[in-house]
């Protein structure tokens, strides 16, 4: 890692930036604290190898500042049609900035405690999260650097032992310029939520969004979250995704990658207690000239945890993608047992489609597989579906449709499966035919 | 269920079987390295001058290269001053003419580590190429393969006798600049084994080259270079051994391989360099870089290895497929026990149109080993119809042991099929309890399982060198499970 | 309402003659199916049985090097599968693939309604379209996890089989090729295709069976019998024929004792 940022690197266009930002004291510190790594460790490149398939060099050119608080109607938001997709509890933010005014609540506090970090910040209370706790050469972690240097608000969610509140949905509106959303989920032990969050744009606003989000679970605690991407044709989503699960506890994260010019999301998972469990599952979806990169990290540090890893990618015109995916069982960690299946669908002639399925195992009590395949539609199946009369065309939408699937029918909350199906099949020729088969 | 621990600790390493010295005279520079020493290991080897010109080249750009980190391995810094860059067996002047002129405690050597080298040779219908720490000192069958036109000889004789092939060809899949090691190999090589295979003709013999580190302080540098012209076959085998020493030894070959129009080379290699003890002491630093070039339509490049010795392993024999139709084939069995480390796979890069690629990794780890598989599988958009089909198994003995995948899937064509596997676990207690159950000692009941997983690649080796795998399997593994 | 008589050609095949990767796997084909007819093509395995079939489906990477192939007067093979399929050939798959999150359903109503487009008729809509699809699956002892599930995910053998049965009472082929249907199955499961089968047999409709053993013909009896060897029809009989090859075997007609 060079040392020196060079002179074109987008983050020295930010640094005056700094100084303006809220918070005194130990935040003003951190903030620098966190600049300064971010600033010595330099912007990733497609030379350091977890971003050798992400090139982030569109980045130069685009405007990166914080955007000015730009407060929207409820009128303005309703025109976003996925805004209103799940949820009971339901909490806007507007380039990473809390919208008090089109919040819901439907919780009371004994079941679900809300806050935003801009709260946290005014009232001068400790950051109720740890921005950068883990690799300290930060080469995994320059995303949450950059983005708890600038964050200036997000949600911050606790849900106390036992409770079991109603979903809650965070609707991330991006209208143009930087955002720095920065999330923290809690889960005490026991208790249980469905989160939804939306990443949409404000018409074809040219948006940088870098988020980071902070999720711990606690023992026998159980977190679904579901996420919907669908961001504008020029918006860039960044995001750094940190999950401690505990004893017992549960994980799930189900991605629908559908929009933006560019998208890369690192999860990264830590399984620091005996039998917990997590499963991950995302559709990647890159057609036009989209990017749609995942990179997985899931640590297996204790006894009998378990983890399942399913993407599916579709390259279709001149998109891009790729799956990074890696498992590490620690030294200790018998009885692990882990799936990862990733298989990506090129169907555009110029689409391009990487995947690392990695493993690496310091344990001899294990079980863990990883398939991983990269190709066309099967002609097989193909065949069997022109014998039936259907014409090429269909068959081609209808096989692709049936490969994402397997992922959709995971999602577990209805009405952001419905958003992100609808999504995928606007996508596809011969939508109408494949709507009747969904309906 | 527990595999009984006093039969199995019973089993605790036993001594390498091919770590002893041959005390003979032989003619060693002192360590360091500098354009001097390339200079006199030219004049030695009485090269052509642009050979000389090729090394220097090397040599220049070696200095500007730093050595790669990138795998999972760690050793202590290696001083390369402190290496010998040759060490010949002083004999006649001219070197050996014949098995007769060959020192005979040289060949007594060869006897002890099993080099089928005369008679058996003969039985087993195996050319073998010796290359005894960097000199090349016997090549047996010359005169039948000569009669079918195949060229089998040691590089530095090919240097003399065919300039114009070794021109041609040499640097032609591994350029000098290619990486740290090969530039340094490019730089320094010594000997090695050539082979020309001339259009239509099929090999009437497996070629082999036993390879042996002899000398203390000194490092291995050979140069292997195969090129099989239009419609022609060879099957070549390589074997390797080196004697215990509680030093580093530094081992950086450079294989290259050609195939042209409707070719076919099948390569397989026993690896058994001196692993080092049980406390990670000595044994050889395994630096090697192997390619082939399927060049023409329908050509087919097969690397076959057993991998079992060797502190450290950084290899990945690799095949770039331009021709169209052409296939390239990795079948390796990679084991690790006690401290070693390997970190071993394989390249696939599909460029011409409906080419194949079949990969089949099996690696064990043991006792307090690092094994590492490394792939990258990489469709062109040239590439139309390109294939690859990937299995990469671990098998784990021993809770201090790692096993690690890292395979690359780049696919730059929407015509490309690519298939992927990969299982790690433990042995199947299950299985392991059957055969002892069956009244099979543990060591036996192990080798079974072991053989079973790693048939798939034997069964790609020839049927002399399948036997030998599968009784250095065993020895590898003694003293494994606990 | 089809317009097709009892004893219209369906289907003539002259001197079909194909390549399936580079290797000769028909060669010099002939044959001739009339409405109302059943007839089987029995041969051993590897003979071209399985290759006849797709290629009369319109497989694309199966290469036709000579012949032509006639159904009712249209040339066959200038037809890509789709169209055939629409035209009333349905073709019951040896090794019926998997579709997971294709449903079944939804595929045989586009197949339906395809077929009815080209035929000019109306589109049925989903009610009535269930009802069609209950009232088969009973006759085809299918349980209603049929409906839900993907098209052949999961399925056993036999219900796969089951299945192409279903889609072929559904779609009600003029040209019904049942390539090895029976194979796989178990009595009951035979006699229950079996009996699809020939509910289905009717004066405006031909069927082909592709069948390895004559085991299917005893349930299933059809009108003429050919043996299918080294790419061609080598003896054409009624009913007998089956029952003569099954006790002297295929190399009994391959030597040539049986020379028509």
């Amino acid at each position: 890692m060079s040392a020196s940022p060079r002179p074109s690197d987008p983050l020295e266009r930010l640094r005056p930036l700094l100084a303006e930002l809220p918070g005194g004291g130990a935040w003003r510190s951190q903030r620098e604290q966190l600049w300064n790594r971010l600033l010595a460790a330099g912007l990733p490149t497609t030379r350091d190898e977890p971003w050798k398939y992400a090139n982030l060099r569109l980045l130069a050119r685009r405007d990166l500042a914080p955007a000015a608080p730009r407060p929207i109607t409820p009128e303005a938001l309703a025109a976003a049609p996925d805004a209103a997709a799940g949820g009971a509890t339901r909490l806007i933010f507007v380039d990473g900035r809390y919208q008090a005014g089109l919040a819901q609540r439907l919780a009371p506090p004994s079941s679900l405690q809300l806050s935003t970090f801009a709260a946290v910040v005014e009232a001068g209370e400790p950051d109720p999260g740890t921005p950068l706790a883990g690799d300290p050469d930060l080469v995994d972690e320059r995303l949450r650097a950059w983005n708890g240097a600038f964050a200036v608000d997000g949600p911050v969610i606790r849900v106390p032992a036992r409770a079991t509140p109603p979903a809650v949905h965070v609707v991330h509106l991006a209208t143009g310029g930087g955002a720095y959303p920065r999330t923290r989920i809690a889960l005490e032990p026991g208790a249980q939520l469905e989160l939804v969050e939306t990443h949409l744009t404000l018409g074809a606003a040219e948006a940088t969004v870098v988020a980071a989000t902070e999720v711990e679970v606690g023992a026998g605690a159980e977190l679904t979250h579901t996420v919907l991407q669908v961001l504008g044709e020029r918006a860039v989503l960044l995001e750094d995704l940190a999950v401690e699960v505990g004893a017992g506890g549960h994980y799930r994260h189900r991605l629908a990658a559908l929009g933006g010019q560019f998208a890369r999301l690192d999860l990264r998972v830590r399984l620091a207690a005996a039998g917990a469990a997590v499963e991950l599952a995302g559709l990647l979806f890159a057609d036009g000239q989209r990017e749609q990169h995942v990179r997985t990290l899931v640590t297996h540090a204790a006894p009998r945890t378990s983890s399942d890893q399913l993407y599916r990618g579709v390259g279709a015109g001149r998109g891009r993608g790729s799956y990074d995916g890696k498992v590490v069982v620690g030294v200790g960690a018998a009885g692990t047992e882990s799936r990862q299946s990733s298989r990506h669908l090129l169907i555009g002639r110029e689409a391009a489609f990487d995947s690392r399925p990695q493993l690496e195992i310091n344990a001899d009590d294990v079980k863990c597989s990883h398939g991983a395949t990269t190709g066309t539609l099967d002609p097989q199946m193909l065949f069997y579906l022109l014998s039936r009369g259907i014409d090429a065309e269909t068959a081609r939408a209808l096989l692709t449709y049936a490969f994402l699937g397997e992922v959709l029918r995971r999602f577990s909350v209805e009405p952001v499966r419905r958003a992100a199906e609808q999504r995928v099949l606007g996508r596809l020729p011969s939508a109408e035919l494949l709507r009747e088969f969904v309906a | 269920m527990a595999t009984p621990p006093n039969q199995l600790d019973d089993l605790v390493s036993q001594q390498y079987r091919h770590g002893f010295v041959t005390d003979i005279d032989a003619d060693t520079l002192p360590p360091g390295l500098d354009e001097d020493v390339i200079r006199l290991i030219s004049r030695k080897k009485q090269e052509p001058s642009f050979l000389l010109e090729w090394r220097l080249k090397a040599f220049r750009h070696w200095l500007t290269m730093r050595e790669p980190h990138w795998a999972h391995v760690r050793y202590a810094p290696i001083d390369y001053q402190a290496i010998s860059y040759f060490s010949a067996p002083k004999t006649n002047k001219d070197g050996p003419k014949s098995l007769d002129e060959v020192d005979p405690k040289l060949l007594a050597t060869y006897d002890k580590l099993g080099v089928p080298l005369h008679e058996r040779a003969r039985l087993a219908g195996v050319a073998v190429d010796a290359v005894f720490d960097s000199v090349s000192v016997a090549t047996t069958f010359k005169a039948r393969l000569a009669e079918a036109g195949v060229i089998f000889c040691p590089f530095s004789d090919a240097v003399r006798e065919h300039p114009e092939l070794v021109e041609r060809y040499l640097g032609s899949v591994v350029p000098t600049t290619d990486n740290f090691y090969a530039a340094l190999n490019s730089a320094v090589f010594s000997d090695g084994s050539f082979v020309y295979v001339p259009k239509g003709v099929r090999s009437p013999m497996e070629l082999s080259t036993y390879f042996r580190i002899n000398e203390a302080k000194t490092g291995q540098f050979e140069r292997t270079l195969i090129v099989a012209d239009e419609g022609s076959y060879v099957s070549y085998l390589e074997g390797c051994s080196a004697p215990q020493r509680d030093e580093n030894q530094l081992h950086a070959a450079v294989v290259e391989l050609v195939a042209l129009d409707d070719a076919q080379i099948k390569y397989s290699t026993v690896q058994n360099w001196y692993p080092g003890d049980e406390n990670g002491v000595g044994g050889i630093y395994n630096f090697v870089t192997k390619r082939g070039e399927c060049r023409g339509r329908n050509s087919r490049i097969s690397w076959t290895q057993v991998e079992t010795g060797s502190a450290i392993t950084w290899k990945y024999p690799s095949c770039v497929l331009l021709g169209d139709h052409s296939v390239g084939e990795f079948y390796s069995v990679a084991v690790a026990n006690h401290r070693q480390q390997a970190d071993t796979g394989t390249k696939m890069i599909h460029v011409g149109r409906n080419t194949r690629s079949t990969i089949v990794s099996k690696g064990i780890s043991a006792g307090r080993a690092q094994n590492t598989y490394r792939g990258l599988v990489k469709v062109l958009p040239s590439a139309d119809g390109a294939r690859n089909y990937t299995q990469c198994d671990s098998l784990l003995m021993g809770s201090e042991c790692g096993a690690h995948t890292y395979p690359y899937v780049e696919v730059k064509n929407p015509t490309a099929t690519l298939e992927h596997e990969a299982t790690t676990s433990k042995i199947g207690e299950d299985q392991l309890f059957y055969c002892l159950q069956r009244g099979l000692s543990a060591e036996d009941a192990i080798n079974m399982i072991v053989g079973g997983f790693c048939k798939s690649v034997f069964k790609e080796l020839p049927m002399e060198f399948a036997v030998e795998a599968q009784n250095l399997l065993a020895v590898s593994l003694e003293g494994a499970v606990g | 309402m089809s317009g097709i008589h009892k004893g219209d050609p369906i289907l003539e095949v002259r001197g079909l003659t194909v390549d399936v990767q580079g290797r000769r796997i028909l060669d010099g084909l002939d044959l001739t199916v009339r409405a109302g007819e059943v007839h089987a093509i029995m041969g051993p395995n590897g003979a071209g049985k399985s290759t006849l079939s797709q290629v009369l489906a319109g497989r694309p990477d199966y290469e036709v090097k000579a012949g032509s192939v006639r159904y009712r007067g249209e040339d066959l093979l200038a037809l890509p599968a789709e169209e055939r399929a629409r035209r009333g050939l349905f073709l019951g798959f040896q090794y019926p693939v998997e579709i997971p999150g294709v449903n079944n359903v939804y595929l045989l109503k586009a197949a339906l309604n395809a077929r009815r487009r080209q035929r000019g008729e109306s589109e049925v809509d989903a009610f009535e379209f269930l009802a069609l699809v209950r009232d088969k699956m009973k006759l085809m002892q299918m349980d209603e996890s049929f409906l839900s599930r993907g098209v052949n995910e999961g399925f056993s053998g036999g219900e796969k089989k089951r299945n192409e049965i279903l889609q072929m009472s559904v779609l009600e082929p003029t040209l019904a090729i049942l390539d090895e249907t029976d194979s796989g199955l178990d009595i009951d499961a035979l006699k229950v295709v079996a009996q699809g089968v020939n509910s289905l047999r009717r004066d405006d409709r031909a069927i082909v069976l592709v069948t390895h053993y004559q085991r299917l013909l005893d349930y299933i009896v059809p009108d003429q019998v050919h043996v299918l060897a080294g790419g061609r029809i080598l003896k054409s009989g009624d009913r007998s024929l089956a029952l003569e090859l099954e006790r002297r075997g295929y190399d009994w007609v391959r030597e040539g004792g049986a020379a028509a």
